[in-house]
């Protein structure tokens, strides 16, 4: 009976909560079930706010491709570098202690924390200025009550997050359960009103509001965006990947959820961005929408904003937990801590914060495209995806992965480089290419930074890790 | 002793059931990888330079 209760179809549920490995016998998604788990992570708020920042600067038939062409490229190479996750059953930051070391895991997991909760302030301002357009469009507000109304809103939506956050998986399953519907409805409501409201010919006829000087840099850019909200999903694909049962599904599943149909959903929000020339999906809902059904859609997509919160913050308190000072504290308090950083931005700098959010698409690609280069030497390349899942779980001086004092200061060497040469083609926060970069623009920043960390480590490993009888490489 | 020694009887469980199913995950076919390799890498850069 007992046995029943654990095993209800979903897997062990029980294997599913603890980092230790999930053998494949014991996984249930296949890829049909595993795609739906991929498209309702994907499809969040997010897809109407990052196809929007594309269409502030790209025609219709450019946004299209670049939506697509992006998010699919980034997926599939993310994809590639932890697939040991699939293979053996292993939470990500479990299987990063490979490359990066016993201890120098924490490096990615600061990275991932840090990106997680500057995305997440972002939707949370975007919440926040829902709020405002509802209240403002019931009851029209004066210019100097908004701002107070956007920062009281954003530190309500804070709260609220955390208080949600702490129901834990059971929580963000039944808010997704509400919100993936209700995303789908306020998507294929615009979609329509687009094409019957707008028409298709205004749509590829309409010039983009703040377009690049050169139309192949905004294409280009465009599609490095994309690139980089597609490296976002790196530091979440293991804790997904680890359920699906085969790598069929696994490549597939996100393919088709974070990649096609999140692009599909991307091009909904960067058509509406291109008429109305914002980023901000509040801004055009009750345009489109018309008043009664704009402030239905926007009402949704408040609530959609905190199911995308909350499911950003639990992964980044579980990732908080790889610190051993973490580690024994409570799960509130881990909570409570992720929330500060967004409380304060949210309440002090929204409006500052919200429009560099095109920067904090280019950071992803920043931070993590090394770290998928790194993966890809390591994991795919030198280890040929053997890994010794036993010296992944121990701590001691002894474990193959114990490297130097318990990290890999090749990974972390060759990281920042990667961070370095990914700045030398694009600065994410001006989002101007270099001038002296070295290949010509066609190659974007994500692609090469991906091969230079990749050949760097490889490079480094066989000069000095392998040599000095480090790491465990055969 | 071997350090693994130390890890836990029910993890050290797991993690062997997870070593011997792991051959068993790899179920792409080289033609299933090359037909995402070229619909993402070839075909989609297509159709986006012919829209460009």
């Amino acid at each position: 009976m007992q046995k029943e209760l654990k095993d209800n179809g979903l897997g062990n549920v029980e294997e599913q909560m603890t980092t230790n490995p999930i053998a494949a016998r014991h996984r249930r998604f296949n890829l049909i079930d595993f795609a739906f788990l991929c498209t309702s992570f994907a499809i969040a708020s997010w897809c109407l706010l990052t196809g929007g920042v594309l269409g502030t600067f790209l025609p219709a038939n450019h946004l299209m491709s670049a939506c697509i062409i992006g998010v699919c490229m980034g997926t599939v190479i993310a994809c590639f570098s932890v697939q040991g996750c699939t293979k053996y059953g292993l939470d990500q930051y479990v299987l990063l202690r490979a490359p990066f070391g016993i201890n120098g895991v924490r490096f990615p997991v600061t990275l991932t924390i840090v990106i997680g909760l500057g995305w997440n302030t972002i939707i949370l301002i975007m919440l926040a200025s829902g709020c405002v357009t509802i209240v403002d469009a019931i009851y029209p507000l004066d210019e100097s009550t908004k701002p107070i109304l956007l920062r009281v809103f954003g530190f309500l939506g804070v709260l609220i997050t955390f208080l949600i956050s702490q129901t834990g998986p059971l929580g963000m399953k039944i808010l997704t359960r509400i919100t993936t519907p209700l995303l789908l409805f306020i998507m294929f409501v615009m979609f329509y009103m687009l094409f019957t409201k707008v028409g298709i010919d205004k749509i590829f006829s309409t010039a983009p509001g703040s377009p690049w000087l050169d139309p192949k840099i905004s294409y280009f850019l465009g599609i490095e965006l994309l690139f980089g909200l597609a490296m976002g999903w790196w530091p979440f694909l293991g804790a997904l990947g680890r359920l699906a049962n085969n790598n069929r599904a696994y490549y597939w599943g996100f393919w088709i959820g974070n990649g096609v149909i999140f692009g599909l959903m991307a091009i909904v929000g960067g058509i509406s961005g291109l008429i109305f020339n914002t980023f901000n999906p509040p801004d055009w809902m009750i345009p489109l929408g018309g008043f009664f059904l704009g402030l239905v859609c926007l009402g949704f997509l408040a609530l959609a904003n905190i199911s995308s919160t909350v499911i950003q913050v639990y992964p980044c308190a579980m990732a908080s937990k790889q610190f051993d000072s973490m580690s024994s504290k409570s799960w509130r308090f881990l909570l409570f801590l992720c929330c500060i950083p967004m409380a304060l931005v949210a309440t002090i700098i929204p409006e500052l914060y919200y429009e560099h959010c095109p920067s904090i698409l280019a950071f992803c690609a920043t931070f993590f495209a090394p770290m998928c280069g790194i993966c890809i030497a390591d994991l795919v390349f030198l280890r040929k995806k053997e890994i010794d899942v036993k010296s992944l779980y121990c701590k001691a001086k002894g474990s193959k992965f114990y490297y130097w004092k318990g990290i890999n200061w090749i990974a972390i060497f060759t990281s920042v480089a990667g961070f370095l040469f990914y700045l030398w083609f694009l600065n994410p926060i001006t989002l101007e290419y270099g001038e002296t970069s070295p290949f010509p623009i066609l190659l974007n920043a994500t692609v090469p930074t991906v091969a230079f960390t990749c050949v760097l480590y490889t490079v480094l490993t066989k000069l000095i890790t392998i040599p000095a009888k480090k790491g465990g490489f055969k | 002793m071997n350090d693994t020694d130390t890890l836990d009887p029910e993890l050290l469980k797991q993690i062997e059931e997870s070593e011997c199913d792991a051959g068993r995950t790899e179920t792409i076919t080289l033609s299933e990888a090359i037909i995402l390799f070229v619909i993402t890498f070839v075909i989609f850069p297509l159709l986006g330079y012919l829209s460009y």
